[in-house]
């Protein structure tokens, strides 16, 4: 048991000590530049995402998109996998979201449901391409995931400033209705109740990654694919199906978040939360237990970064370095770990 | 006697806690042939990589020639004239041998290679070890024991005075050992210390002065190798007596369990597998020899279904074309891959996760694995196997006998009709050879047909109970007197010197 957790947990703690030292270094950096307090800066930065309710539950809102993008993520990865879909299947679930809720009608509870599981299945079904591309084919589906992303997003494009739209509420989805929505866990601070649906996610795929015959055997395939073919595990069934899955939980949380926290699908560009799902996995070491901690991490890193940006002192921009920076800290090693992993598999 | 290198109170400890060397001691005479002797994870490939400087220790001092030397690193060991000959080599196969033999110590004219520098050179050296090695001639395209070679002539080229050499007769024929110990003397005639690791009790007896015996990290004892008998060399490394001799007894073979007829594998130029046709019956052990790249192990190959071949293959009665590798082991077949790192173990998982690998699927409720119920089972395996390690244990800890101690026991343990067992025991240890081949016999004696490919003259005459001879895709010796065969008369038909006529 004991080189199961602690080390893991160890490693993470430390890395994110690593993370939260960079954006004190750069800030701090940014202040003398920029001729900010840097008391002001830090106090804003470190202690401004705690200091009430309403910033403690833009954590968690901000934590809901990445939990469901890093569960994603984390369930490819696990299999060996590099599939960017995670982003335009979230963009594609949302915007599936915006224009399915309305047409269902208001039925609280079963709509909001109902259109959620529709998204999940409708970005199944297109990860099943770059996946299927995969398998059979032996088609890098880094690339062609990548490519996925922009026929989504141009077809959602075209199709929100044409048939999709709202006639009076130009290039938007219809208004949705309360009944429409997912509940709310709170009133008061608006903090939707996706981010239950998001933490079941996280269990059920710590569940389904760890204990079940299906988990195990996609674990396998990603540690060693001819490992996995030599004891009778058809490792191109389980390529193709952890894309699958990862692609649907995708889509699965772009509905969610858009029924969650927007009256209409708006978007007109890709959130970057797919993207964001491989920092994520890979803080949580691909792990989906820890997924929602490490989102949770993130989460506070940029509700502090807003703070800090309310102060006018320091632009937003630094934010984006601080981000840049911790995304390059944990990204490397993963890219790297990947790189390696993937050449004795192609070997 | 002048001592020329000598390591004294050498303790090795990972950071994982595995304890590789204890107060482990060695020293080289110069002008010595000198053997480290042991079982798999002995510790004896970790003091060498100490004093080749690829493993740093964590106590213990190293003395070159009286004085006290730090080796940090590979470079460090090369310029102090200590060269290795790596069990897996590392050649670019693309380059010329006389490139590789000098890659990272070219010679330059200008900024210009000087090639007609290095041939000469490489020229020079084969020529005064009586190596036969054409210095123009691209390393992929060289036979192994050539390869080897090749790796012998970089050694040397980098001035290397004490040359180490890991297990340097792993894959080569009978002949071919008996040229590299040629050479090997001619070395030490030259000056040149060697140290040989090994594992092969007639191998130190053959060529070696002085043998360094280890066991579990640390070294029992240094004997001269004239003055020891295998026996009492197998004890020292062991600790208690191993018979060397396979305990079996006559074959009776039953029904046919695997059947070949006319199977083609192609290959780049020449077939892999050329027409060939043969049965394996329920409880004898057939062995498909040959020196490797002969087409022993595609025949192995198709029976477990991993590669396309033309012609008929039966596996229990089924034809294996078209058939899952999950079906074919529904049937009954076991398989023990050649190599157990890329195919036979997920190196990132723990044993028990190794152990389950081919038999999950029926250990399930809705689907979730029954966990409590495998794990027990595990352990159980671990144990009757004689594992050293728990189940959550990480595989890659183990050596490398105790890895395949685990691969044996996931296979054996399905009660299977049909095992096809490639290279079962290489690289393992004495104690763990005689294990894997017990419980091949007894698996025998139940009614499993056996099919074994292997490259160890002496593991193919002492377990087969039938001997198919492969050269150049074809089988061109049936031995069924497998008790009255000389390794030499196996290493004629192995290099396709003699040839059975057809009938047989």
């Amino acid at each position: 048991m004991k080189h199961r957790f602690v080390r893991p947990l160890l490693n993470i703690v430390v890395r994110l000590a690593l993370a939260v030292a960079v954006a004190a270094v750069v800030l701090t950096g940014a202040c003398l530049l920029l001729k900010g307090n840097i008391e002001e800066v830090m106090a804003a930065f470190f202690l401004g995402p705690l200091e009430d309710e309403y910033a403690v539950a833009e954590i968690l809102r901000e934590a809901v998109p990445l939990i469901f993008t890093g569960i994603a993520v984390s369930l490819m990865v696990r299999c060996g996998q590099f599939n960017m879909f995670v982003e335009g299947a979230f963009f594609g679930g949302a915007f599936l979201a915006g224009v399915l809720a309305p047409m269902l009608g208001e039925h609280a509870v079963i709509t909001p449901l109902l259109t959620i599981l529709a998204g999940a299945a409708a970005m199944g079904i297109l990860g099943y391409i770059p996946a299927k591309m995969k398998s059979s084919l032996g088609v890098n589906e880094f690339v062609s995931s990548l490519m996925l992303n922009y026929i989504v997003f141009w077809v959602v494009m075209y199709l929100i400033h044409g048939i999709a739209a709202d006639p009076d509420y130009p290039n938007a989805t219809p208004y949705l209705e309360d009944t429409m929505r997912l509940p709310l866990l709170n009133e008061d601070t608006e903090l939707s109740s996706n981010l239950v649906i998001a933490l079941a996610i996280a269990v059920c795929s710590g569940l389904f990654l760890f204990k079940t015959k299906w988990g195990y055997a996609l674990r396998i395939t990603g540690d060693n694919p001819s490992f996995a073919d030599y004891s009778g595990i058809s490792s191109d069934r389980y390529v193709t199906a952890s894309q699958v899955i990862g692609a649907s939980l995708a889509g699965m949380g772009g509905a969610a978040f858009l029924l969650g926290n927007y009256y209409r699908f708006q978007w007109s560009s890709l959130p970057n939360y797919g993207f964001d799902g491989f920092v994520i996995t890979s803080i949580a070491g691909n792990n989906p237990y820890a997924v929602p901690a490490a989102a949770l991490f993130l989460g506070y890193l940029r509700v502090g970064a807003l703070q800090v940006s309310r102060l006018g002192d320091i632009p937003n921009e630094v934010i984006y370095v601080i981000q840049a920076i911790i995304i390059i800290l944990f990204g490397a090693h993963f890219f790297f770990h990947a790189r390696r992993k993937g050449g004795a598999g192609n070997a | 006697m002048n001592e020329v290198l000598c390591m004294k109170n050498i303790t090795k400890r990972y950071e994982n806690g595995v304890l590789a060397n204890e107060n482990a001691s060695f020293s080289l005479c110069k002008g010595e042939i000198h053997a480290i002797a042991g079982e798999n994870g002995a510790g004896k490939s970790t003091l060498m990589k100490i004093l080749f400087g690829a493993e740093q220790p964590t106590e213990g001092v190293i003395e070159l020639s009286g004085k006290q030397v730090k080796i940090t690193s590979p470079k460090v060991a090369t310029r102090l004239g200590i060269g290795m000959v790596y069990q897996h080599f590392m050649l670019v196969d693309e380059l010329p041998v006389y490139l590789n033999v000098f890659l990272g110590i070219e010679k330059r004219r200008g900024i210009l290679l000087d090639k007609q520098a290095m041939i000469r050179e490489t020229y020079e050296l084969c020529r005064k070890y009586d190596m036969p090695v054409d210095p123009m001639a691209p390393c992929g395209e060289l036979p192994v024991s050539l390869r080897q070679k090749v790796e012998i002539l970089k050694v040397l080229a980098r001035k290397a005075e004490i040359i180490i050499l890991d297990e340097p007769t792993a894959v080569l024929t009978p002949q071919e050992t008996e040229q590299l110990f040629r050479q090997l003397r001619i070395l030490r005639n030259d000056g040149h210390t060697i140290v040989i690791i090994t594992h092969k009790l007639k191998e130190m007896k053959m060529l070696c002065d002085r043998i360094t015996v280890m066991r579990q990290g640390r070294t029992v004892g240094v004997v001269n190798a004239a003055d020891v008998t295998e026996q009492q060399l197998s004890e020292l490394m062991v600790g208690n007596a191993v018979l060397l001799k396979v305990n079996k007894s006559p074959a009776h073979p039953g029904k046919i369990v695997a059947e070949m007829q006319k199977a083609v594998v192609p290959g780049s130029g020449r077939l892999r597998l050329d027409n060939v046709s043969f049965s394996v019956r329920a409880g004898e052990i057939l062995c498909l020899a040959g020196v490797e790249g002969n087409g022993q192990q595609q025949a192995a190959e198709c029976m477990t279904g991993q590669i396309a071949y033309q012609g008929s293959v039966k596996v229990l009665g089924q034809e294996v074309s078209g058939r899952s590798v999950r079906t074919i082991r529904n049937l009954g077949m076991a398989h023990i891959p050649e190599d157990r790192m890329t195919m036979g173990t997920d190196q990132q998982a723990s044993l028990h996760e190794n152990l389950i690998s081919v038999d999950f699927g029926s250990n399930t409720r809705l689907g979730f694995l029954r966990n409590k119920k495998l794990r027990l089972r595990s352990e159980q395996q671990l144990m009757d196997f004689g594992v050293k390690g728990q189940y959550h244990t990480p595989i890659a800890l183990l050596s490398g006998g105790n890895m395949q101690k685990v691969v044996v026991a996931r296979e054996l343990s399905q009660s299977p009709k049909l095992i096809i067992a490639d290279q079962p025991t290489r690289g393992v240890d004495v104690g763990a050879i005689a294990f894997i081949h017990e419980k091949l016999v007894s698996l025998r004696d139940k009614g499993c047909g056996i099919v074994l490919v292997s490259a160890d003259m002496s593991e193919v005459l002492s377990l087969s109970d039938r001997i198919l001879v492969f050269h150049e895709g074809q089988i061109v010796a049936e031995i069924t007197d497998v008790g009255n065969t000389s390794e030499q008369q196996l290493g004629r038909y192995m290099l396709g010197i003699d040839r059975m006529e057809a009938g047989s």
